[in-house]
């Protein structure tokens, strides 16, 4: 007769490892990291690398937080101040943090967030430009020598994908140069280098891209392979990674053509790139369905009056302003600063919002001055995820 | 849904004992999706009363109406959530190591990931007390971790 394996210790509710390691297996990130304090057993197995790879599997990656990093002002030194704003917060408190990459051995400029990675750089001027990979979750990090010239304007993204091998990754460098022909203009175009972990190399691709306008908020967003990046034109700049071939794909434009767009910014959500703009027309959020056919899909649409009407503690004669504003490019009233799943923080007047697309709701994050800036413009926002994911190697 | 024409597990019902001496009836079909209870008919018969030690009456008959379900393809999201809805953490701990222990694999996922999902908002030291698990770090070990864990931050304030 064949024996059945049983478990005598499953009659008082110890369960036995295998069956803990499964339901772990299922819970999120972020309650995890706090049951690595259970017991030495349960460190063990939330820190293990096959347990790591299952829970990948099992769950789906939650928004938790907004990473803020104050960009460099005119003369070229890097401001050193990154914030942290989370999305959920205790009885609605407004929790602002600093001091967030202080695991790093030096302060950094945040350049880009993809699944629970980070990718940041030494402030310059530096005596020792690096980059840091890095996940906040378990404080690991690696470090690459960041080659001269660095240019404090320059974008790094980052290409991280959980499918392949967890520590696998790539980083693609975007520079914007300007050839002079025999004409009295300049042509700009972007250059690309790629950096591989496997390889641990950076290699210039022959790809460039032919564009006259620059970058704004300076990051890549890496969704399904392609990194993309908002430019000030309009234009989508769009990188595939593996093939290393890049396009520009033009912004959706409304039916409406008295719309002056106001202010603008690009995220990812279930898996599409989305964009999101505000204009006297209000707040517009689009879905690329089709990348290479450029074919968006308007997903959301809310009117700056019913802003108003809906929050008139908040939003008290939105309309006006945010149409006066609309000169001053630099600084609008209402600005989208980070989209990611649904979830937009805005920046209206002096206060950040979070607003929830898919319930329609809108809250108070913080104060812009609670998060300590130095510079007028615009912050840099980057979404944040935690994740498990170690960058070691095995 | 059409039965399988196989005269022999057609229309026939296994008796299983529970640990607790009380014996209920289940379909030859549902039989087959617990591993455990299919074994014990390989080797016994199927005639036979299947002993089953270590679940109990209170669970059994859940069980039971789970597989029920199962085998006519009913089992949607909404009889899930409803299945579990009137269940307290402990209930549900207890249906899933029977589960276990009769190796039925859906019904086993679906109350892992339902006891994955009622963890995700509870303290450490329930977590402990739920899984009967012994801290064994020493106090000093235990706040350098609580300092370190979750992306700690200045003048946050510990979680319950």
């Amino acid at each position: 007769m064949k024996m059945i394996k049983v478990d005598n210790n499953e009659n008082e509710g110890c369960l036995n490892t295998d069956v803990i390691f499964d339901i772990l297996s299922r819970v999120l990130a972020k309650p995890l990291l706090s049951m690595k304090c259970i017991s030495r057993e349960w460190h063990n197995i939330i820190s293990n690398r096959s347990f790591i790879k299952a829970q990948l599997q099992n769950t789906k990656l939650d928004l938790n937080g907004f990473i803020v990093q104050d960009r460099y002002m005119i003369s070229k030194r890097d401001i050193k101040t990154v914030s942290y704003i989370p999305v959920e917060s205790k009885n609605g408190a407004k929790v602002v943090h600093q001091m967030v990459f202080g695991f790093l051995p030096e302060d950094v400029v945040v350049l880009a967030s993809c699944k629970g990675i980070v990718c940041c750089r030494s402030c310059l001027p530096s005596p020792n430009p690096t980059i840091y990979v890095c996940n906040p979750s378990n404080r690991e990090w690696i470090q690459l020598k960041w080659s001269p010239p660095c240019d404090i304007t320059e974008s790094i993204a980052l290409a991280f994908d959980f499918d392949f091998e967890p520590s696998k990754f790539k980083l693609v460098r975007v520079k914007c140069i300007e050839l002079n022909n025999n004409e009295d203009e300049g042509d700009f175009f972007f250059t690309f280098e790629l950096y591989c972990s496997e390889t641990k190399a950076w290699r210039k691709s022959t790809e460039i891209c032919n564009c006259k306008d620059d970058m704004i908020k300076n990051r890549g967003i890496y969704i399904g392979g392609f990194l993309h990046w908002l430019t000030e034109g309009d234009q989508i700049l769009t990188f595939d990674v593996e093939k290393e071939m890049s396009l520009l794909i033009p912004v959706p434009v409304p039916p409406a053509n008295e719309l002056r767009i106001v202010a603008a910014c690009i995220g990812e959500y279930e898996g599409r790139l989305h964009y999101v703009q505000v204009s006297e027309q209000g707040l517009h959020v689009w879905c690329l369905e089709d990348l290479f056919e450029f074919k968006w899909i308007l997903k959301d649409c809310k009117l700056l009056e019913n802003f108003e009407v809906e929050y008139p503690r908040f939003f008290f004669n939105l309309k006006n302003r945010v149409l006066e504003s609309s000169e001053d490019t630099t600084n609008p009233w209402m600005n989208p600063l980070c989209f990611k799943d649904g979830k937009l923080l805005i920046k209206v007047s002096a206060e950040l919002y979070i607003y929830d697309m898919k319930k329609d709701k809108m809250v108070h994050a913080c104060s812009f001055l609670q998060l300590k800036p130095q510079s007028m413009s615009h912050p840099t926002v980057f979404p944040f995820s935690l994740t498990l994911v170690s960058l070691k190697d095995a | 849904m059409a039965q399988e024409a196989s005269s022999s597990t057609s229309s026939k019902t296994i008796s299983l004992k529970t640990g607790d001496g009380e014996i209920f009836e289940i379909e030859a079909s549902a039989a087959k999706q617990m591993k455990t209870v299919q074994r014990l008919i390989d080797d016994l018969g199927d005639d036979i009363t299947i002993p089953l030690h270590n679940v109990f009456s209170k669970e059994l008959p859940k069980i039971i109406e789970y597989y029920k379900k199962d085998i006519t393809g009913e089992i949607t999201k909404d009889f899930e959530a409803e299945f579990v809805k009137d269940l307290n953490d402990d209930e549900v701990k207890v249906l899933f190591l029977a589960a276990n222990y009769l190796d039925a694999n859906k019904l086993f996922e679906f109350l892992s990931q339902n006891i994955a999902d009622r963890l995700e908002s509870k303290s450490v030291e329930y977590v402990r007390k739920y899984f009967g698990v012994e801290n064994d770090f020493t106090p000093e070990e235990e706040s350098k971790l609580r300092e370190e864990r979750a992306w700690s931050f200045r003048g946050i304030k510990e979680d319950e």
